[in-house]
């Protein structure tokens, strides 16, 4: 029996209790071990945890608040005072692990321009760190006074936080359609060089640089866009959407050079 | 008294100094209808006579034209007709095997949506 028992010991595998707390502060941005994609569904799981943890905490506070604004009490000042300490906490983990998702997302096409990613994902680990430290700092806040020091200390940082996020997104997307392009490149060499086909298709790969240039123009404009202006320091310039555009720009011109090339690999090519 | 000079007498009309001259009379009942004398009025007449001559050339013309039948002209379709889609038909078979792969990598690229939004916060929050 005591065999039986050390058998089952030995042989039965640990079992870890789900903490979305734990499990994302544990991660790191550079662990290989695990596949990229699968790392980020994990990280985007925790993320959208702690939202949803969020948003109940916020309407919490803003009962809290209506109460007070109703009867003026000192019971209900104090009510909501710790529901705003509560939704504040709620929504620095929130930020917390949006940050580390997107730094993991950053992973997937890095390979593409892994110097500038790297310089995003850096930003963004700054920030998660000084959201950890706030973990210690807005619990200890007690008095209406403190809170809005700090309210005003988050809402300087916020505009850069709010930068950090939109310029790691925009670099994303355009790290993606600067690897189609690479692909698109490296097919259109391999068409020149196949000898199943013919000769000819040669001058009409070669008329497909004009729309290479273009992809490579609209993803310079849309990072462009994300050089922060000296006259908005205080102030968040919300550039994503003209970037998001200038990215479809670069999409549907790579979606073209894709439909071209397929048409002259079917036109040229000698079963 | 000069006998050469011929009596005088109203009644005669050939003598008669305040008579209207018959023929004036009669010629300005003939150039009643005549073109007058006046250059900027004989213009104007010739200018309008052209455009009139114009005007019924050209509706000669028109109605030529279209009673004349077309010899170029191309039959109306009875069958209406569908554009024919941009896209590359899927199933395109003239492609090599190992260049499909990479077309279909590229695809899956293109067709890829990152869709990460950041959270709506609200930064007022105990103020």
């Amino acid at each position: 029996m005591w065999f039986l028992i050390l058998l089952f010991l030995i042989t039965s595998k640990p079992v870890f209790a789900q903490d979305a707390s734990t499990s994302a502060s544990t991660a790191t941005a550079s662990a290989t071990a695990t596949p990229a994609p699968r790392l980020f569904l994990q990280y985007q799981k925790d993320y959208l945890f702690n939202y949803d943890l969020y948003q109940q905490a916020y309407l919490k506070y803003t009962e809290k608040k209506q109460v007070y604004t109703k009867y003026g009490t000192i019971t209900t000042q104090k009510d909501k005072f710790i529901a705003a300490i509560d939704a504040i906490n709620a929504r620095n983990k929130t930020l917390k692990s949006y940050l580390l998702a997107l730094r993991v997302m950053l992973d997937d096409y890095k390979t593409t321009n892994p110097t500038e990613t790297e310089k995003a994902q850096i930003e963004l680990s700054k920030w998660e760190a000084w959201f950890n430290e706030q973990f210690t700092v807005v619990p200890a806040l007690n008095n209406q006074d403190d809170l809005n020091n700090w309210i005003t200390t988050f809402n300087i940082n916020y505009v850069n936080v709010q930068q950090a996020i939109y310029t790691a997104l925009v670099r994303n997307e355009v790290n993606l359609h600067q690897l189609t392009l690479n692909s698109l490149q490296q097919v259109a060499q391999d068409i020149k060089n196949n000898p199943d086909i013919k000769p000819e298709s040669e001058q009409w790969i070669n008329t497909l640089t004009v729309k290479s240039d273009l992809v490579s123009t609209s993803l310079g404009d849309a990072m462009s866009l994300t050089v922060k202006k000296n006259n908005q320091i205080n102030k968040f310039d919300d550039f994503y959407s003209s970037a998001k555009i200038s990215m479809t720009k670069a999409n549907d011109y790579l979606r073209e050079i894709t439909t071209d090339l397929k048409l002259i690999v079917n036109k040229f090519y000698k079963k | 008294m000069n006998s050469d000079i011929p009596y005088q007498s109203l009644d005669l009309s050939n003598q008669n100094p305040l008579k209207v001259d018959d023929l004036s009379v009669s010629d300005s009942k003939k150039t009643k209808f005549a073109i007058p004398n006046d250059p900027k009025i004989k213009l104007l007449i010739i200018l309008g006579g052209i455009t009139f001559v114009l005007l019924v050339l050209s509706l000669i013309v028109t109605a030529f034209r279209s009673s004349r039948p077309t010899t170029n002209s191309k039959p109306i379709p009875n069958v209406i007709t569908t554009p024919k889609p941009t896209e590359v038909i899927e199933d395109i078979n003239n492609i090599p095997p190992d260049l499909k792969t990479k077309f279909d990598q590229i695809d899956q690229q293109n067709q890829t949506n990152i869709n990460f939004p950041p959270p709506q916060i609200d930064p007022t929050i105990g103020q």
